[in-house]
């Protein structure tokens, strides 16, 4: 037996993958926490001007939203994407109750993600990766200035073949409209307003 | 925060600041119990790795070391990286100009960075550490992906940086053997690899 592998043996804590009833066992946290793969993943709760622009989302989209007579808009609810994999997107759009609880990927049509300065690069290609990979329709990704938080891109993705594609985008001072999955003329600029 | 039912410590439980935490923030908390990585801001706790990817480590560390120390560099396992004011990673292998013993590595001072891909890391070795890898400007990325299913199969792909991204360089398969001289000369023989 090789140095190394007396070294690797001697360890004394080794826990295993984390499992979903061990992360749903968690409950309510002040932190975003997540399952994926079996990694507890724990971020910053997000920040003044992210919180706001959240806010303002919800404003805008949920007339749309209830418009439809089917679609409901949810923040801070648990997917289930996959075994071991749970996130909590920034906003979810789809066929939801008031219940409670996990909700799977396959009931949303659309999720979203504020980048935040910490983590765009987690939201940019790792987090649409798993919602694309799960079949989740739609992705919005909002993408503020960090520099200063005075202009805000918006990119609305399309699942197709597996993976996004780019539907619409407004880049500062635009408007983002489509007319699916249901008809969003969101401007930009009041995405920012107090 | 609540308490869980369930026989293991929670792991923030320690880390007793506000989030966001940055990466001299996470370097102060030393030795941790749990395997924690610090990813963009967001901390990753995850499991020890299991035996085979521990046995893959080991004899790619009886390989690569003697080359990378011929070419003036040192092969170390699992230091921990500093990639940037809030990513901190634990890579399975670096490749570096110096290594301080005990201290973090700057990302400035790396010419490679390994990873050996598990059930529960390939998704994050593939996309987020690739991304934040690149972003930190490695040039070198290897990454070793063991088939989860079967013991008897393994690739490796060594990949370049170009601009801002990871292009494949070489890749080689079991019954194989992966050589470059870039970034430093070096041979990883398949069949030796899972010879445990």
């Amino acid at each position: 037996m090789t140095t190394c592998q007396t070294l690797f043996m001697s360890r004394q804590h080794r826990p295993g993958r984390w499992t979903e009833a061990e992360f749903l066992a968690l409950g309510e946290t002040r932190e975003r926490i997540e399952l994926i793969d079996g990694d507890l993943v724990v971020s910053p709760s997000p920040n003044r001007p992210h919180q706001r622009i959240i806010q303002n989302l919800i404003i805008n989209l949920t007339p749309p939203v209830r418009a439809t007579g089917s679609l409901a808009l949810f923040t801070g609810v648990d997917i289930r994407l996959a075994s071991r994999r749970i996130l909590c997107p920034d906003l979810v759009v789809g066929k939801l109750s008031c219940e409670p609880g996990v909700v799977d990927a396959g009931d949303l049509i659309l999720a979203c993600e504020v980048t935040s300065p910490s983590n765009a690069s987690y939201d940019r290609q790792q987090k649409a990766g798993y919602y694309a990979t799960a079949g989740i329709e739609w992705y919005l990704l909002v993408e503020p200035d960090m520099s200063d938080y005075q202009g805000v891109r918006l990119l609305l993705y399309r699942l197709e073949s597996g993976r996004y594609v780019e539907h619409a985008v407004a880049e500062p001072g635009q408007v983002l409209v489509s007319d699916a999955p249901f008809p969003i003329a969101l401007v930009t600029a009041t995405l920012l307003q107090p | 925060m609540t308490s869980a039912p369930f026989d293991r410590p929670l792991p923030w439980a320690s880390f007793d600041r506000p989030l966001p935490w940055t990466a001299s923030d996470y370097l102060a908390f030393g030795e941790t119990e749990a395997r924690v990585e610090l990813l963009d801001g967001s901390l990753w706790f995850g499991p020890q790795p299991d035996d085979a990817h521990q046995n893959i480590t080991c004899n790619l560390l009886g390989m690569l070391p003697p080359a990378a120390r011929a070419a003036g560099l040192r092969a170390v396992r699992a230091a921990k990286l500093e990639l940037g004011p809030s990513s901190v990673a634990l890579p399975d292998l670096v490749a570096a100009r110096a290594c301080q013993p005990g201290g973090a590595i700057s990302a400035a001072d790396v010419v490679l960075v390994g990873e050996i891909t598990s059930e529960t890391s390939e998704s994050k070795d593939r996309v987020l550490k690739s991304d934040l890898y690149a972003d930190a400007g490695i040039e070198w990325y290897l990454l070793v992906e063991p088939a989860q299913t079967e013991k008897a199969s393994i690739t490796a792909r060594l990949l370049r940086l170009v601009e801002d991204h990871y292009v494949e360089d070489a890749a080689a398969g079991i019954g194989e053997a992966l050589k470059t001289d870039d970034p430093f000369p070096f041979e990883i023989h398949f069949d030796d690899l899972l010879d445990f």
